[in-house]
């Protein structure tokens, strides 16, 4: 063992722990390390916001949006300085209600800023699965992350059974990629399932009211209305709660996600939707068109799911646009025999 | 070897296969030297499917699949029962490890699971067999006999005995057979002597080496109902090579008891046993040998090579046509990983997977795919970090067996500590070195054991101890957990995984 230095010059040790604490040797403290602990770990799971970079429209619009402000200011300014002059009370009413306005918006702000964070640590959290999968083995930064993900869901009361089951499986897991399975089989699929089932009711509702709308443009709001409803719903069952702005910006993750995945799964979903269901899209047109925008939005469900699950699919399986146009078809069959 | 034996092989592998179409039955080979812990492999694997037990990573469980598991009568009525019950009661009542195992026994778990392929599910099959076989690891060692002529055996036998630290045990039966004529007529009560002589320096060398020395013939260390008989009786002698061999002189006796030995003992063991597995895991105890210095871990190296030829052997030979049922994935794991700290276990599983490599490398088997796992059939112990001079140690906390000593502190079996090992990711870089120093290194280490053993022990940088077995936990509710285990559950779903399917 001489011609290679030990990285470790420590020779083996050994302490005694009796239960009334006498430790002989008192200048080594043993803490036993919890195996896994979601309140001790969940403070660790901040993610950092990236500082932005300087850009020459970025800049262009921050004055020009502080101009506006300006002009906000001194306008409404000038126009209490005026309610003052007038009458004074109505002056102390107008100035009152200003600051409400203030307020509210730094308030609205305030949420809507939590709310992209919300979504940001989604997307933090699902890259550093991956790259925790990735790197092999080690526990303690995938317990970390772990402790994370748990805590997005650890005041739901229907996820204790679930959160309590993991925490006995992870205790006696050693390898970062067997904790991230374990907690996708685990936590991930009640929320999956939770999540796909808004995805087919949201598609049926699509294409129910496709068929049965006299009007273009009542399908087209009900096609919206559904849509916004599910990501919305999806984004909550993941942990994500969008506000305003964050809804749009976690439209455009489903988007890109579309793009991705969108192109193949366009034909194949059509293929089959015109060779597995051609007899009822032929029999009626209206029909057809409800399945094809229940299709739509079970795409668009399905990639909200990608963009909003804390984990990518690696253990289970991802959900596929087939199986919900198999349901659909299903449904339109019902239908179609109902109304024969 | 002749062709009945081969048309009996085949048709029993034949009727099998018929049984198997209903209720397919799975023989898994629990392989491993003496003390590798076999028994409490088989034992843990059966309580924690018995049980429900933690086994996240094994896809069966984890989806539900498995309905119910439990011991159902083993098919075979000529072999003992492995004693589940009994290990079982002694691991989790008495905190004691099974005693180590002196003869063959078997044990089937019936596993009932609903089936995801379609046709299975049609067919109505949602049972399967498992049958394990435990046995002395002793045995293991004599499979190398096979291919091993009396002449061969004798003259590697004697050379391993002349090695420095193995030569003092030897002095006896050395003495014996030093200037001994092999052309005497035979003399049932002069071999008896040498015999014994041989069986004490086997056993000797056993005590002072542990359980990874590579002693054959195994049942002399493990001798069970033939001891005493002359097929049990027979030891190494010396000959000059242009030496004429007389009909009935002692080494011709000597010869045909040793072939006696192979073909009443060693064959039925591969024929009955060994050739008919369908998946293998080969247990090995890494840091045992670690604990043992370099000569250890070189002998590791020698056991893991034979043990690869009896999975493998030659292509001409004739135990290839035995294997039908073939093998191409063997799991090699290290056991007892639950002495270590979770960071050290993917050194033990590079040590161990470069041992198997050289190994191979030796044999030239490639057509095999062998994987490695740090396993703990049962976990022992817990973690924790000894904050130490402004230092974090990962150590661990548990109950070391009695008679160990680390750090002066000699244990006594009850008392709970916590400890630190040492490091095992040095080991694996000197072995590293290895090659280059491996003369130096046998000085070091020959010189240091015959010297002050006790001494050195404390010096040492690394003593992995023993444990006792951990208590039973009890969940939230009070309910007795199952045995908790470190990656037994991917070992199963290496071993077994694929059958759910």
């Amino acid at each position: 063992m001489k011609n290679s230095p030990p990285k470790s010059q420590q020779l083996p040790l050994a302490i005694q722990l009796t239960a009334g604490g006498k430790n002989p040797r008192a200048q080594i403290r043993v803490e036993e390390d919890i195996s896994f602990e979601p309140e001790f770990e969940a403070q660790h799971s901040q993610p950092k916001m990236k500082p932005a970079r300087f850009s020459w429209s970025g800049f262009f619009f921050s004055i020009l949006l502080t101009l506006i402000v300006f002009q906000l200011l001194l306008s409404a300014e000038a126009y209490i300085q005026d309610l003052f002059t007038r009458q004074p009370t109505l002056g102390w009413i107008a100035l009152g209600l200003v600051i409400g306005l203030a307020f509210t918006f730094l308030v609205f702000v305030g949420r809507e800023i939590r709310a992209i964070s919300r979504l940001k640590k989604l997307d933090a959290f699902r890259n550093k699965t991956v790259k925790i999968h990735n790197s092999g083995s080690k526990r303690k930064p995938a317990i970390k992350l772990i402790g994370g993900i748990v805590d997005l869901y650890a005041s739901r009361r229907e996820m204790t059974l679930h959160l309590r089951a993991l925490k006995s499986d992870l205790a006696n897991a050693m390898d970062g990629r067997d904790i991230i399975a374990i907690t996708e089989r685990t936590i991930m699929h009640p929320l999956d399932r939770d999540a796909m089932h808004a995805v087919h009711a949201s598609a049926q509702r699509g294409a129910i009211i496709t068929a049965v709308s006299p009007r273009a443009f009542i399908d087209l709001a009900a096609v919206i209305y559904e849509t916004i409803r599910m990501v919305r719903k999806i984004a909550h069952i993941y942990g994500g709660r969008p506000g305003l702005f964050a809804f749009t910006r976690l439209f455009r993750a489903v988007a890109a996600q579309l793009v991705i995945t969108g192109g193949l799964a366009a034909t194949e979903a059509v293929v089959q939707q015109v060779l597995g269901h051609g007899i009822a899209a032929r029999l009626s047109a209206k029909l057809g068109q409800g399945l094809l925008n229940g299709i739509f939005i079970a795409r668009v469900g399905i990639a909200a799911i990608e963009a909003c699950r804390p984990m990518p699919f690696s253990e289970l399986k991802e959900p596929k646009v087939r199986e919900v146009i198999k349901a659909l078809g299903r449904r339109a069959k019902v239908g179609e025999a109902d109304s024969q | 070897m002749n062709w009945k034996d081969e048309t009996r092989n085949s048709l029993l592998t034949a009727q099998e296969r018929l049984g198997e179409l209903l209720e397919p039955t799975i023989r898994i080979g629990v392989t491993g030297l003496a003390r590798s812990g076999k028994t409490v492999f088989i034992s843990a694997v059966l309580h924690n499917l018995i049980h429900d037990g933690r086994l996240p990573r094994m896809a069966a469980v984890a989806s539900g699949q498995i309905q119910k598991a439990y011991l159902t009568p083993q098919p075979d009525p000529a072999l003992p029962r492995f004693r589940y019950e009994e290990h079982i009661k002694n691991i989790i009542e008495n905190r004691t490890w099974p005693k180590s195992t002196r003869r063959i026994s078997q044990v089937r778990l019936t596993i009932e699971y609903e089936p995801s392929g379609y046709i299975a599910r049609k067919m109505g099959r949602n049972r399967i067999h498992l049958d394990f076989v435990d046995y002395p690891g002793e045995w293991l060692l004599d499979l190398s006999l096979l291919e091993t002529s009396y002449e061969q055996w004798s003259i590697k036998t004697l050379a391993s005995s002349k090695a420095p630290l193995r030569r003092q045990f030897a002095s006896d039966w050395h003495a014996r057979i030093h200037h001994l004529n092999i052309n005497l007529p035979e003399d049932p009560a002069l071999i008896e002597n040498i015999s014994k002589a041989f069986t004490s320096y086997l056993q000797k060398v056993r005590d002072n080496e542990g359980n990874i020395a590579l002693l054959t013939p195994g049942r002399f260390l493990m001798p069970g109902d033939l001891d005493g008989s002359p097929a049990l009786t027979f030891a190494p002698i010396e000959k000059n090579p242009e030496t004429e061999i007389a009909r009935n002189s002692i080494w011709a006796a000597m010869e045909s008891r040793f072939e006696a030995y192979k073909k009443l003992i060693v064959k039925p063991f591969f024929e009955n046993h060994f050739a008919r597995l369908d998946r293998q895991i080969v247990l090995v105890d890494v840091l045992n040998a670690v604990n043992g210095g370099p000569t250890h871990l070189r002998e590791l190296e020698d056991t893991l090579t034979q043990t690869l030829r009896a999975f493998r052997p030659g292509k001409n030979h004739w135990l290839t046509h035995l294997l039908s049922r073939r093998i191409d994935r063997v799991l090699f794991a290290a056991t007892k990983a639950d002495h270590l700290h979770h960071k050290d276990h993917e050194y033990l599983e590079k040590l161990l997977g470069s041992l198997i490599d050289r190994a191979r490398k030796r044999t030239e088997i490639q057509n095999i795919n062998t994987d490695v796992v740090a396993l703990s059939a049962i976990r022992a112990t817990r973690e924790a970090t000894l904050h130490y001079d402004g230092t974090e140690l990962p150590g661990l906390m548990g109950t070391p067996e009695d008679n160990q000593i680390i750090d002066d502190q000699l244990f006594d079996g009850k008392t709970e500590f916590a400890l630190y090992p040492g490091d095992l990711s040095s080991i694996v870089d000197s072995l590293q070195h290895r090659d280059e120093s491996l003369a130096e290194d046998e000085n070091i280490n020959s010189s240091r054991v015959d010297s002050k053993p006790e001494a050195d022990i404390n010096k040492s940088l690394h003593q992995f101890v023993r444990f006792v077995p951990p208590p039973q936990e009890q969940n939230a509710f009070g309910d007795s957990l199952s045995l908790p285990h470190i990656r037994l559950d991917r070992t199963l779903e290496f071993l077994v995984g694929d059958i759910f399917n």
